[in-house]
């Protein structure tokens, strides 16, 4: 009887997350001591409830949301996200929080990495493992462009963004017939090959010793050296980041990646010319890699080949993938959380890649479509 | 409007098709019957574009299409939809048929980023187009519904609403009725009839003599890819080599 009782408990997800979360603390007890071990087991159940509680809430968004914006048609209007970036335009605004404002930046930077690759994986469908290529690129670019050509920051990021887009039309090339696994393969293999010129190509790249001496970026008589400052222009680029490709994803351009993700056969017997659109998605997802990395090369002031390994491709493709394959705000997200997680839990040190890791797969066993799901919002799924 | 010239098509020393001539006349229901195996499917696939015939030419309306990749024979008029359904699941049903107005509503990358005069007037009559094809087809009440959630009958529907998007002068039908039931069959005979008085020329592959004897002005039989027969359905329905290819030859006995 009490069994009975124990499990019909045991089946409402609420108790058996409750479970399965304190099961792992028990796991983390040899290593972290019961007073932290007490805490993870308390933010990761409020973790759990308050997503609980926003799959909730997005449930009832879908309801009313007017049917018009559910489609590949319209530009989705989105009052949470409106609402959202007023409060990051203020938090530069609150006292003491240049770390903060620090972490934030590194995550913007980041969620324009994860929203272009989200571009080629999640819309069109074609695994790409050598993404941190096309950043390292982009940043490499801007680095020489500012340094060795003088160019401004306005003028050299726009170019490093192209060079890179360009970049990846001529990877593309090779690449296009294969598909799946092999295409996953060949993309792998070009970013350890760039990752190896950086650090060999001494006279250009100046090897592992890496560059220094990038400026900040300047408009008019500001410049961008100040932390806040440089957390504002990231977000201007971020929405910038956001808007084009929502344009874009919202366009015959958009359904026609849909489609070939879907389905190419078909794609194909509607019209759409598989290979044209496969290169565009390539160019047009590195070309923001390319932007990210001019970014964060003048954040940083300083590049080597050490920020762009496998490592760094492989923490793109989780964000993408843990924020709903296909869905722009979702590779945001997916970002937010990869980069603020582990900032959070920089009290454990050593082991808080051990917990980023179980957090991981804990997401990906309750939420399998990802954090926003994909598509969620456009679909009543019935 | 469709002239099929001597076309052959070999995988490796197979021959699927075998010198086929073939015309299909405009606004009538045409139909390729046979066995399996017979090289239905490899036709239309050398029509589409999806396998390049090995030998012999294709003319639709006077241009010869023969080899050309699908998506520009699909503009050039020709829609077909698939044997297995391939429909893209995880899109809505309004989506799926959007897509179809791919190469119609054509604008570039950068007047879809500024949001420009012309993307706006083409969007609209993109998705007027694409409203006006899914109430065709019946599928008014599941617009916003994911396509793998609809029940059999109406996924095949709208692969038909799909294809019918790219505004085709020749649809192309691949076992339309496969896998439905005789009430959904018959709903299926009212809508190609009523495609049909539009104007719209149908070539299809079917296996329910009952939808082919009862649609077709034409009725083309193959087996082991050599055309044995083309007539009105009365003679296909008498003609002895049709009635052997499906039933066997008679066997006498010797005794």
């Amino acid at each position: 009887m009490s069994i009975s009782v124990f499990t019909g408990l045991f089946k409402r997800p609420i108790f058996k997350n409750a479970f399965y979360i304190v099961i792992l603390s028990l796991i983390t007890l040899p290593f972290t001591g019961i007073a932290l071990s007490v805490k993870i087991c308390v933010a990761l159940l409020v973790f759990t409830i308050l997503l609980g509680k926003l799959k909730g809430f997005v449930s009832k968004i879908n309801l009313t949301v007017p049917l018009y914006f559910k489609t590949l048609t319209d530009s989705p209007k989105r009052p949470i996200l409106y609402i959202v970036l007023f409060i990051m335009v203020l938090i530069p605004l609150m006292p003491s929080s240049q770390y903060v404002t620090d972490v934030l930046t590194l995550c913007l930077i980041y969620g324009i990495l994860a929203s272009g690759l989200n571009v080629i994986v999640g819309m069109t469908g074609l695994l790409h493992l050598g993404y941190a290529a096309f950043y390292a690129i982009g940043a490499y670019t801007h680095a020489m462009l500012t340094i060795h050509v003088g160019l401004n920051f306005w003028l050299s990021a726009s170019f490093s963004a192209l060079f890179s887009a360009f970049i990846g039309l001529v990877l593309a090339f090779p690449a296009f017939r294969l598909r799946g696994d092999y295409l996953a393969i060949v993309t792998l293999g070009f970013g350890e090959i760039l990752r190896v010129i950086l650090n060999n190509w001494r006279e250009v790249t100046n090897g592992p010793n890496g560059i220094s001496g990038i400026p900040a970026p300047s408009m008019f008589v500001l410049t961008f050296a100040n932390v806040n400052l440089y957390f504002y222009l990231t977000l201007f680029f971020t929405i910038l980041t956001l808007t084009t490709i929502q344009r874009i994803e919202h366009s015959r351009i958009g359904r026609a990646w849909h489609a070939i993700r879907e389905d190419e056969a078909a794609a194909q017997a509607l019209g759409i010319n598989v290979t044209v659109y496969k290169l565009l998605s390539f160019a047009f997802g590195s070309f923001w890699a390319g932007l990210a990395g001019a970014i964060f090369a003048s954040k940083m002031g300083f590049i080597s080949p050490e920020s762009f390994t496998f490592l760094e491709s492989a923490m793109i493709l989780c964000m993408v993938i843990l924020g709903g394959l296909g869905n722009t705000y979702g590779a945001l997200a997916g970002a937010f959380l990869l980069i603020a997680i582990p900032e959070l839990l920089r009290e454990l040190q050593t082991y808080r890649m051990l917990f980023v890791g179980f957090g991981l797969v804990i997401l990906m066993h309750f939420m399998p479509q990802g954090i926003a799901g994909r598509l969620s919002l456009h679909a009543k799924n019935k | 409007m469709l002239k099929i010239n001597n076309l052959s098509k070999g995988f490796g020393g197979l021959w699927a098709l075998k010198e086929i001539n073939l015309e299909v006349q405009g606004g009538k229901i045409t139909s390729i019957i046979g066995p399996n195996g017979a090289g239905k499917t490899t036709l239309f696939n050398c029509i589409t574009g999806f396998s390049r015939p090995t030998t012999g030419n294709i003319v639709f309306y006077d241009s010869d299409i023969t080899g050309l990749p699908p998506n520009r024979i699909t503009k050039t008029g020709i829609a077909r939809t698939f044997q297995n359904i391939r429909l893209f699941k995880d899109l809505t049903v309004i989506e799926n048929v959007l897509i179809g107005t791919h190469c119609l509503r054509a604008y570039g990358l950068f007047n879809a980023l500024l949001h420009g005069r012309h993307y706006k007037s083409q969007e609209s009559l993109a998705i007027e187009d694409a409203h006006a094809c899914v109430e065709a087809l019946g599928l008014s009440d599941y617009t916003h519904y994911k396509a793998s959630s609809l029940p059999y009958g109406l996924q095949k529907r709208l692969e038909i609403a799909r294809a019918l998007a790219t505004k085709p002068r020749l649809l192309l039908l691949d076992e339309p009725s496969a896998g439905m039931n005789p009430a959904e069959t018959i709903e299926l005979m009212q809508l190609i009839r009523e495609l049909n008085s539009n104007g719209l020329s149908i070539l299809l592959i079917e296996h329910d003599m009952n939808l082919v004897m009862n649609l077709s002005d034409q009725v083309v039989v193959l087996n082991y890819g050599v055309k044995i027969a083309e007539g009105k359905p009365e003679q296909i329905r008498n003609n002895p080599e049709v009635v052997e290819a499906y039933l066997g030859k008679g066997v006498q006995c010797l005794r």
